[in-house]
């Protein structure tokens, strides 16, 4: 089985759990932009052999927005894939934590686990805190995490500038540039386009 | 041959003075009153042990609640008078240092030794070129009666007792430890030296050790620990305070091969100034739980912290290590690399802290923790956590977990290695960045250690 989920947040606090059988794949694109407060909890456990998961999340932080995001993936079948990756990009005084965890249980040899969490700070008086945790208690597994925080990248901007680009509009170039390298990883165009439409919406 | 332990020898307990077992108010008086110490030290110790019993122990971390601290002596002096000479030491605390090659190490690289046998530090020579220099480099007891006004300025500036229960235990008991004094603009050129051991069965080590580098000097001082084996818990507990003022470089070296019922429970931080450099080399093996966590506060523009550390956990150990990073002024920078090694069942865990407040601009840090789990028993925990409240930062972190490449083994059993041998290549070689840091004789001692502990294994 094979599924797509698009959720855009509206609430101010959610608790998501996915289950994946054997061999089901699930791709999860989780948005929140609609300048709110938003605390948000997702668990995707594979608990079938060849179950994987792609997790997308695309945070944009506004006014004084508190946002969180706690994802926990749970390998506890072996030879099982989960990918995730969140980025946010924060305006004014808005606040992102991003806490998540990816846990391999004992008996899930030869899963494939990734977990990266990307920030883009648009203002000094934006905050993170990103907490990418791994709890691995079986040896044959591949599993890797990062994250990243900074501002834009100057260089970017003064060549965007060198080709008469304004310096605002270089910059949502950019911000663009920033969630697309997640959007690409969907293979739904249709989809695709939904997702933009979201995110251009607050923008 | 689970237990295969170098150094597994003891020597009869053949002490002076012993405190009564537990910790009161009675006790930490006693220490003080023992040592002579000024009014200050002493309400400092006692104001410390009010705030160990306030503390909750920490709930994070691994398990420490098969600690008794009722059951344990918190002061134990070994000889009564110090000596420079190594002829005068007595002739069974030179014995244990002949066979873990103190003297031959001297010669060779040291220029001071300061040999730490239970909670004094017994031996001592300090190169005289040192001396000349103004560089102090003394036990904390010493340190604290011929240089009172240094040590009342600096002590418990960078960790106040206040800091976490174990802290607080320290700066309430704590016995022995290195003092040291760079004066401003001095390049210590050799390392300084100073080894620990626990000796006595239920005995607490609390060493304290303070170093104070001034403007635009380096040193490089070195610590290394290897532990008998006991039959009841030990608890070593130590605090490292460091100030690294303007241009300043310092670099603090250890090595711990604690046997594996030792909980080493260590508070180490760096204050540093602006464009000083602050270097913590630390390699973590043994022991049944070790919580450490090296700091740099970087409190100066263009200060830098680097942060290397190596673990390794066999069968029942726990190894919750890592590293703490905190950015206070503009373009400071920070570099943590951590190695850990799993196997036989054994747990290691990174828990760091990367933190930049407002107006640390252009900060710069990055992060990278590499774990190496040998088998299915074992288990790897990467806890790293970042705060970041200011815009104009560049913030890394990556780290990955994986197994000895099957690749690898194969390559060079092919070669005629066999796999026992090559398996150790391969881990030796996955450490070997950090290594390659440490001060040759610590190097070498380290990748043999490595060797015996994955030997171990196949028996």
């Amino acid at each position: 089985m094979k599924s797509l989920i698009i959720h855009e947040t509206k609430k101010e606090k959610e608790s998501l759990e996915y289950i994946l059988k054997k061999n089901s794949q699930l791709t999860l694109v989780l948005v929140v932009s609609k300048a709110i407060d938003a605390d948000i909890h997702v668990v995707v456990r594979l608990t079938g052999r060849g179950a994987s998961v792609n997790v997308i999340g695309l945070v944009i932080g506004r006014g004084d927005n508190k946002i969180t995001i706690h994802t926990e993936q749970i390998h506890e079948a072996p030879e099982t894939t989960s990918n995730l990756l969140v980025k946010a990009v924060l305006f004014d005084e808005a606040e992102f934590a991003y806490g998540g965890i990816i846990r391999i249980e004992k008996n899930a040899q030869k899963s494939d686990a990734y977990q990266k969490n990307e920030n883009l700070l648009l203002s000094g008086d934006a905050h993170v805190r990103s907490d990418p945790a791994l709890e691995i208690l079986t040896n044959d597994v591949r599993c890797t995490h990062g994250s990243t925080t900074g501002k834009l990248n100057e260089d970017q901007l003064w060549y965007l500038a060198s080709r008469g680009i304004a310096r605002s509009v270089a910059a949502q170039l950019l911000v663009d540039g920033f969630f697309e390298s997640a959007i690409a990883k969907i293979s739904d165009t249709i989809s695709k386009e939904k997702i933009r439409r979201i995110l251009w919406e607050t923008m | 041959m689970q237990n295969t332990y170098k150094y597994n020898f003891r020597k009869p307990e053949n002490y002076v003075f012993k405190s009564k077992i537990g910790l009161d108010q009675g006790v930490v008086e006693n220490i003080s009153a023992r040592k002579n110490e000024l009014p200050w030290m002493r309400q400092f110790r006692l104001r410390a042990l009010r705030q160990f019993y306030r503390k909750p122990l920490p709930e994070w971390g691994g398990d420490l609640n098969p600690i008794n601290f009722d059951n344990i002596f918190y002061y134990i002096s070994p000889t009564d008078k110090k000596v420079s000479r190594w002829e005068d030491l007595p002739e069974e605390i030179r014995d244990t240092y002949d066979r873990i090659g103190i003297p031959e190490a001297e010669k060779k690289f040291l220029s001071g030794v300061s040999a730490q046998y239970e909670s004094e530090v017994v031996y001592k020579s300090i190169n005289a070129a040192l001396q000349k220099k103004g560089v102090v480099f003394l036990d904390m007891d010493s340190g604290l009666r011929e240089y009172p006004q240094i040590v009342k300025q600096y002590f418990g500036s960078v960790i106040p007792p206040g800091d976490n229960k174990f802290a607080a235990l320290n700066s309430s008991v704590w016995s022995g430890g290195s003092f040291v004094y760079v004066p401003v603009g001095v390049h210590v050129d050799l390392p300084l030296q100073a080894y620990f051991r626990i000796n006595a069965a239920n005995m607490g080590q609390f060493e304290r050790t303070l170093i104070i580098a001034e403007e635009g000097s380096f040193i490089h001082y070195v610590e290394g620990c290897t532990a008998p084996m006991y039959t009841t818990d030990s608890l070593h507990s130590a605090v490292v305070e460091i100030i690294v003022k303007k241009g300043a470089r310092v670099r603090y070296t250890t090595i711990q091969n604690w046997s594996n019922n030792v909980y080493n429970l260590v508070t180490k931080r760096a204050r540093v100034e602006e464009e000083g450099v602050m270097e913590w080399v630390d390699g973590n093996l043994g022991s049944k739980l070790t919580m450490k966590y090296p700091s740099v506060y970087l409190l100066g523009r263009k200060a830098r912290g680097e942060i290397l550390s190596i673990a390794y956990a066999g069968a029942g150990q726990h190894q919750d290590v890592g590293a703490k990073a905190v950015h206070l002024a503009p373009e400071t920078t920070s570099r943590i690399i951590s190695k850990s090694i799993s196997r036989g069942g054994g747990r290691t865990s990174y828990r760091g802290l990367v933190q930049v407040y407002p107006g640390a601009t252009k900060s710069k840090s990055k992060v990278v923790c590499d774990a190496l789990l040998l088998d299915e028993a074992s288990r790897s925990d990467t806890y790293p956590t970042m705060k970041i409240d200011e815009q104009d930062v560049t913030i890394e972190h990556e780290a990955t977990v994986s197994k000895i490449g099957d690749e690898q083994l194969f390559y060079l059993q092919s070669r005629g290695i066999g796999k026992t041998q090559a398996e150790s290549m391969i881990v030796n070689g996955f450490i070997e960045p950090i290594v390659k840091e440490l001060p040759l004789e610590y190097a070498v001692e380290l990748n043999r250690l490595i060797q015996l502990q994955m030997e171990g294994s196949v028996g």
